[in-house]
C-alpha cells in the first residue's frame, strides 16, 4: 500500500532547492525505484524533477553533460552518447525494459546506489563527476566517491543532483560491456563488467579502464588491474592473470560468501571474455 | 463446414488489446465496501486471544467478522471438507485467513487486516513433507499426514528387474511454480433484498463457488447467482482459490447488506493462494539391451501444503502418467499426497503430471544412452499406439498420434540423434500424453449443460457453464456453434458465464472446455436445426435429407434461399428456435489399490524437441528452439491452438529453467515478488515451431480433444535432456539454473 503526504512539481530550480532545503521532501524522478521502496515505508512528501528542464545532454571540449533526469532511453538512443560515451549508452539499453527505460533516469539509477546500478560501471569509465546542488550553491564530486556504500551516498536531503559530467571516451578504444543475469529482460544484474581498452599497432595496451557492478560493495573502477594491462602486449596469459587478480581483488574486499564458488570462476570467465571482447581481436595469440 | 478448422481471431481480441474488457476491479457498486483478510503469521499454532478493539475504530472501518458470524457451515469445500473458511481454533499455515476487515476503501481496510492484534501459541510446524508423511507425534491430517495414497500395480517388477539389461536409478525434485496469471484474484458480492445473492469475479469454477456459498451461508442454489467477469489468466490457480475469496466477500455482503469488493495484492496473492506441487521422486527403471522398457518402480510424494484441497486428483493425474505414454508391463507406483504447514498447493496446468514426467523422461534418456541405443529409437520401441495397452490396463482403441508427432518434430528440425553439432550445443526430446478431461478421478463432475438461443433477426446468443480464462473457448465454441447451425460466425455472441444459465457444467480445468461444451452445443444445436430443416424444406419444397446449410446460405431441391429467411418464417409460424443441450462423457473406471482402469476417455500425445546451447563459464542455458508437436484431435482454430503451444511452452521453459520458489525456515514463501521470483518475459521466448497433428477422437466434436495444459508438460525434460547431450550434465532438480550446471561441469 503506497500513500503520499503531500506532491510538489516545481517548475525552476529555485523553486526546487527552497523546498529541499526544508528536509521535508524525497525527490521522485521516474519513480521505479522509489515507488516500489514506499511500499515499505511510511508516507513521505514527494517533490517531482519532472518539469526542471534536467533531461538535456550537451556536449562540451572534453566533456558530454547528461542531465540528472535523462531518461535510460535517452541515453541509450542519444547520438552524442552513443558517439563518445558508447559504453553508457549500451549499458542503459540493457536496464529493465522499454517501459523502466522510458521513465527511470540516470540520476535515480546512480541516487538509489544499488551495487547493480547498470549505468554506474559505463559512468564510472568515463571519470564521471556528480554536479549537485543545493541552496548554499553548487559542488561537484567523483562518482567514485559519491556512493559510499550500497544504497548511500553522499548526498543530504537538502542537495539535487543537477548532471553528470563525463570525460568523452577514446575514439578508437575497444569497448566491452557484459550484463549477467537470469534472463533477457527486466533483468537486475547479478554481476556487470565494462572495460574500455586502446591499443598500439604492434598490440601494446596503451590505455585500459575497467569497472564492474555487482562484484564490490559499490561499483567500482579496479586500477590494480588496468595498471597491470598499460604497457603490456596482448596476450592469453596477461587476459587470464588479469582475470584472475580481479577474482583474487572480489574475494579480498568481500571475503568468501555462499555465492563465491559460483561467482569467482564466473566473474574470471567473463572478465576474460570482456578483455578479448574490447581488444578486438579474434584469436588472442598465447 | 466452413469456420471449423479456420483461423479466425480470438472474438475478445481486440477488446483485450485496447484493455477494454470488464474484469473485477472494473465494478463499482454504490455503497460498495471493502474486505482484507486478517492472516495467521505463524505456520502453526492454536489462537489463544483476538483484539479487534483498536482497529474497529479506525476511522472507515465498518466491520471485522470470524468464523462466529458465519450463518452456515465453516467450510471451503473442495475434495475432502478439511479447510475452515475462516480458523476458529488453530492455524495450519502463514497466511490462513482468521477474519475479515471490512472498510469503505480499500487502503482502510488493508491497513486495519494489518494492525489485527491476534496472540497465537506456536506450535512446531511440519514444513518438510518427507519428515510429515507418518510424523510419529505430528498429525496434520488422519494419523499419517497423507491425503491421499494411490498404487499402481502392474506385473511382477522384482522378478523384471532381473531380467533387465540395464536398470537406471535416481532423485529427482521439483519445487513450486506460481501461476502468475496477469489478473490477481478478485472477487464481489452483491447482496440483493430478496435474500439472493450475486457474486462477480475472476474465476474458471463457478460452480465450485456456487457451492462454497451456498455452504457458508446456508442457502439453497437457487439464491446464490455467479457470474464470471474478464478473468486476466488461470492456468489452475483459479480453479479453487476463487471459492475462498467468494466467501470472504459473500459473509459481509450478507452481514452488512452491502456490495464487498476483494482484491489481492501481488505479493499477497503470492503468499497464500495455490501453486504447483513441489515434488520429490525416487524413480527407477529398466530395459532390455534391446530396447525395450521391462520395469518401473516409482515413490512420487508431493506437497500439499496445510489443507487437501485438489491434492488427492492432482495426485491421481500424476500417477496415471507416471510411467510415460509408454508400454510397460511390471509396474509398481506408489504415490502420496502429504499433508504440510505450508500454503495449500493445487492445480496447475499439467495437474501433477510435469513433475512426474520430468523424472520419466530425464529417465528415458538415460537409459537409451546406458543401452547405446539413440533416445528417438529408444522411445519408438515403447511408445503406446493404438490396440496397445496403457499402465492402468487401458486399451487404447483410437486417437493416438504420438509416433506422428515424434515423427514431425524430427522432420521439422532437420535433427537426428548423433548429428554434427556445435560445441556447447545439445537437442533434447520428450515424448508425454495427456488424459483429456477429469477422467475417472472426477467422474461424477464429467458433464456440462448448454444453451442456444436464436433470435429473429438472425443473431445467435449460447450459454455454457464453462469459462474463458484465455485459451480461447469463446471463439471456438463460436465457430462449432456457427457450423453446426449453418450459420456465418459473426451472429454467434456468448453469454459471460453464469451460473443461472444452465445446470452445474462442472470445472473449467482439465482441458475438457472445447470437448464439453463443444458437445453440449452440439446437442442443443442439433435440435434447433431439425426446427430449421423441417422449415427450409417446406420452403425449398424437397426433403430435408437433400438440404446443406453453409454460413447463412441455405440450399436443396436446387434452389437456394437465406438462412435469416428460414428464421424469420420460424419467427412467424411460432416455432421455438432454443435449446438446451447436455453432455455426460462415456464411463470411466478406477481402482486405488491397483492403479488399473480406463482412467480417461481419451489422450491427447506431444513430442518436444529443445535445442540449447550451454556456456560452460557461467552454466547459462541458452535456449535455442522448441519444436512441439500436439495431437489435438482437430484444431477447431489452429492458430488458437497454435498460442496454447507457444504460451504452453514458454510457461514450461520458466518451470524448467528459472521459476525456483521456495519457503523461508518458518514456512512462508521466501520470493512472493515478481522481482524475486523470476519468470520469462516476451524476450526469453525461443523459437516455438508449433507443430498441430490431428488423429480425431470420435466422442469429440468435429474430432477435437483437450490439450490445454499438455504443451507445458514435456518441456522441462526436453530441456534438461538438451542440456546433458550438450554438456554431459544431468540434472535432476528444477529449476536449471546457471549455479547448478556450472556445479555439474565442475564435478565432472
Ligand atoms: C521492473 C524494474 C526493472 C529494473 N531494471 C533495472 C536494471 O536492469 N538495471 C538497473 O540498473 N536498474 C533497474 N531498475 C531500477 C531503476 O529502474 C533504475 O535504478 C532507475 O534508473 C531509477 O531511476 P528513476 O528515475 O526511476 O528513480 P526514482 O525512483 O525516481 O529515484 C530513485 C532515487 O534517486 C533519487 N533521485 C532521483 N533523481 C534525483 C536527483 N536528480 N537528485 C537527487 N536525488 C534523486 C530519489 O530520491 C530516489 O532515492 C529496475 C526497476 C524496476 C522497477
Amino acid at each position: 500500500m503506497i500513500s503520499v503526504e503531500s506532491y510538489k512539481r516545481p517548475e525552476t530550480i529555485a523553486e526546487a532547492l527552497k523546498l529541499l532545503k526544508t528536509g521535508k521532501f524525497g525527490i521522485i524522478a521516474g519513480g521505479t525505484d522509489v515507488i516500489p521502496q514506499m511500499r515499505h515505508t511510511p508516507a513521505r512528501s514527494l517533490l517531482d524533477i519532472g518539469k526542471l528542464g534536467l533531461d538535456f545532454v550537451r556536449e562540451n571540449d572534453n566533456t558530454v553533460e547528461i542531465g540528472a533526469a535523462a531518461t535510460h532511453s535517452q541515453i541509450q538512443n542519444n547520438p552524442l552518447i552513443q558517439r563518445f560515451l558508447p559504453l553508457l549508452s549500451t549499458a542503459c539499453g540493457l536496464v529493465g525494459s522499454w517501459q523502466i527505460r522510458n521513465r527511470g533516469t540516470i540520476g535515480g539509477n546512480i541516487v538509489n546506489a544499488s551495487p547493480c546500478a547498470d549505468s554506474a560501471p559505463a559512468l564510472l569509465i568515463y571519470d564521471t563527476k556528480v554536479v549537485l546542488l543545493s541552496s548554499q550553491g553548487r559542488r561537484s564530486v567523483n562518482l567514485s566517491e559519491f556512493i559510499k556504500k550500497p544504497y548511500l551516498t553522499v548526498l543530504t536531503a537538502k542537495d539535487l543532483v543537477h548532471s553528470f559530467v563525463c570525460q568523452k571516451g577514446d575514439d578508437s578504444a575497444g569497448n566491452s560491456f557484459i550484463k549477467l543475469g537470469r534472463r533477457q529482460a527486466v533483468n537486475i544484474s547479478r554481476m556487470t563488467i565494462a572495460v574500455s581498452l586502446v591499443r598500439d599497432d604492434s598490440n601494446k595496451i596503451t590505455m585500459a579502464k575497467i569497472a564492474v557492478g555487482s562484484v564490490f560493495p559499490t561499483p567500482t573502477r579496479i586500477s590494480e588491474l588496468e595498471n597491470k594491462l598499460i604497457g603490456q602486449i596482448v596476450s592469453k596469459e596477461l587476459f587470464d592473470e588479469t582475470a584472475d587478480l580481479a577474482a583474487d581483488l572480489m574475494i579480498k574486499a568481500s571475503g568468501v560468501r555462499w555465492s563465491t564458488p559460483y561467482k569467482k570462476p564466473v566473474l574470471i570467465g567473463l572478465m576474460r571474455r570482456a578483455l578479448v571482447g574490447a581488444s578486438g581481436i579474434k584469436e588472442i595469440p598465447a | 463446414m466452413s469456420v471449423v478448422g479456420k483461423r479466425v481471431a480470438r472474438a475478445e481480441g481486440s477488446e483485450r488489446v485496447k484493455g477494454a474488457g470488464l474484469f473485477a476491479d472494473d465494478y463499482k457498486y454504490f455503497g460498495m465496501l471493502h474486505a482484507a483478510v486478517v492472516r495467521s503469521p505463524l505456520a502453526r499454532g492454536e489462537i489463544r486471544k483476538i483484539d479487534f478493539k483498536t482497529i474497529a475504530k479506525i476511522p472507515g472501518v465498518a466491520g471485522i467478522l470470524t468464523y462466529k458470524d458465519i450463518p452456515g457451515r465453516n467450510c471451503v469445500p473442495i475434495v475432502i471438507d478439511d479447510q475452515s473458511f475462516l480458523a476458529e481454533r488453530y492455524v495450519n499455515y502463514i497466511g490462513e485467513p482468521i477474519a475479515i476487515v471490512v472498510a469503505e476503501n480499500r487502503q482502510t481496510a488493508r491497513l486495519a487486516a494489518a494492525q489485527a492484534k491476534i496472540s497465537i501459541e506456536e506450535l512446531p510446524p511440519l514444513l518438510n513433507p518427507l519428515e510429515a508423511l507418518n510424523h510419529p507425534k505430528i498429525h496434520l491430517f488422519g494419523n499419517d499426514n497423507i491425503y491421499k495414497h494411490i498404487h499402481i500395480h502392474r506385473g511382477d517388477v522384482k522378478k523384471a528387474f532381473a531380467d533387465c539389461d540395464v536398470i537406471i536409478e535416481n532423485e529427482y525434485h521439483t519445487p513450486y511454480q506460481e501461476h502468475a496469471y496477469i489478473e490477481p484474484q478478485s472477487m464481489i458480492a452483491i447482496p440483493f433484498p430478496d435474500g439472493s445473492i450475486e457474486i462477480r469475479g475472476s474465476m474458471q469454477c463457478p460452480f465450485y463457488v456456487r457451492k462454497a456459498i451456498t455452504t457458508i451461508l446456508g442457502l439453497p442454489e437457487n439464491k446464490v447467482r455467479v457470474i464470471q467477469c474478464a478473468t486476466g489468466g488461470g492456468f489452475g490457480g483459479k480453479e479453487d482459490v476463487p471459492s475462498l475469496l467468494a466467501c470472504q466477500v459473500a459473509l459481509p455482503a450478507w452481514i452488512f447488506k452491502r456490495p464487498v469488493k476483494l482484491i489481492y495484492d501481488r505479493t499477497e496473492d503470492m503468499m497464500v493462494t495455490s501453486k504447483r506441487h513441489p515434488a520429490y521422486i525416487k524413480y527407477k527403471s529398466g530395459a532390455t539391451k534391446d530396447g525395450i522398457l521391462r520395469a518401473v518402480e516409482a515413490e512420487y510424494i508431493i506437497d500439499g501444503g496445510a489443507y487437501s484441497t485438489l491434492s488427492a486428483v492432482v495426485l491421481f493425474r500424476g500417477s496415471v502418467h507416471a510411467i510415460g505414454p509408454y508400454k510397460c508391463e511390471n509396474v509398481d507406483v506408489h504415490s502420496y499426497a502429504v499433508a504440510t504447514n505450508k500454503v495449500p498447493t493445487g492445480a496447475f496446468r499439467g495437474f501433477g503430471s510435469p513433475q512426474i514426467l520430468f523424472a520419466v523422461e530425464s529417465q528415458m534418456d538415460q537409459l537409451a544412452e546406458k543401452i547405446g541405443m539413440d533416445p528417438v529409437m529408444f522411445r519408438k520401441k515403447n511408445i503406446l499406439r493404438v490396440g496397445d495397452t496403457t499402465v492402468t490396463g487401458q486399451k487404447l482403441e483410437y486417437s493416438v498420434g504420438l509416433e506422428e508427432t515424434l515423427d514431425k518434430v524430427i522432420e521439422k528440425s532437420g535433427w537426428t540423434p548423433g548429428k554434427s553439432k556445435e560445441d556447447g550445443v545439445g537437442y533434447g526430446i520428450s515424448t508425454i500424453y495427456y488424459g483429456v478431461g477429469l477422467g475417472a478421478g472426477g467422474k461424477s463432475m464429467a458433464r456440462t449443460g448448454a444453451r442456444v438461443l436464436v433470435h429473429a433477426d438472425g443473431s445467435v446468443l449460447f450459454s455454457v457453464g464453462t469459462t474463458e480464462i484465455g485459451q480461447g473457448m469463446t471463439t471456438v465454441l463460436s465457430q462449432i456453434v456457427a457450423d453446426e447451425l449453418g450459420a456465418p460466425l459473426d451472429w454467434i455472441s456468448m453469454m459471460p458465464t453464469d451460473t443461472s444459465r444452465v445446470p452445474d457444467s462442472g470445472p473449467t480445468v482439465a482441458s475438457r472446455s472445447t470437448t464439453m461444451s463443444g458437445n453440449a452445443l452440439k446437442d442443443a444445436c442439433i435440435k434447433i436445426k431439425s426446427v430449421l430443416l423441417e422449415e427450409a424444406a417446406s420452403m425449398l419444397d424437397c426433403s430435408t435429407g437433400d438440404i446443406i446449410f453453409d454460413e447463412g446460405i441455405v440450399t436443396g431441391g436446387g434452389k437456394t434461399i437465406k438462412l435469416l429467411d428460414v428464421i424469420k418464417s420460424c419467427f412467424a409460424k411460432r416455432l421455438p428456435l432454443s435449446a438446451e443441450g447436455w453432455y455426460i462423457t462415456p464411463s470411466t473406471s478406477w481402482d486405488d489399490n491397483t492403479g488399473q482402469g480406463d482412467a480417461y476417455v481419451v489422450y491427447a500425445w506431444a513430442s518436444n524437441l529443445a535445442k540449447v546451447k550451454v556456456d560452460k563459464e557461467t552454466g547459462e542455458v541458452n535456449l535455442l528452439k522448441i519444436w512441439a508437436a500436439h495431437d489435438v484431435g482437430k484444431a477447431i482454430n489452429p492458430a488458437l491452438a497454435e498460442g496454447q503451444i507457444e504460451g504452453g511452452t514458454l510457461q514450461g521453459v520458466g518451470y524448467a529453467l528459472m521459476e525456483d520458489m521456495t519457503t523461508n525456515a518458518d514456512g512462508a514463501i521466501r520470493n512472493p515478488e515478481f522481482s524475486t521470483y523470476i519468470i520469462p518475459t516476451a524476450s526469453d521466448q525461443p523459437e516455438i515451431v508449433p507443430i498441430i497433428v490431428e488423429h480425431p477422437f470420435p466422442g469429440g466434436p468435429f474430432g477435437a480433444k483437450g490439450f490445454g495444459e499438455q504443451p507445458l508438460m514435456g518441456v522441462a525434460p526436453a530441456i534438461a535432456n538438451a542440456v546433458y547431450d550438450a554438456v554431459k550434465v544431468r540434472i535432476k532438480d528444477l529449476p536449471i539454473t546457471p549455479e547448478k550446471v556450472w556445479q555439474g561441469l565442475k564435478n565432472k
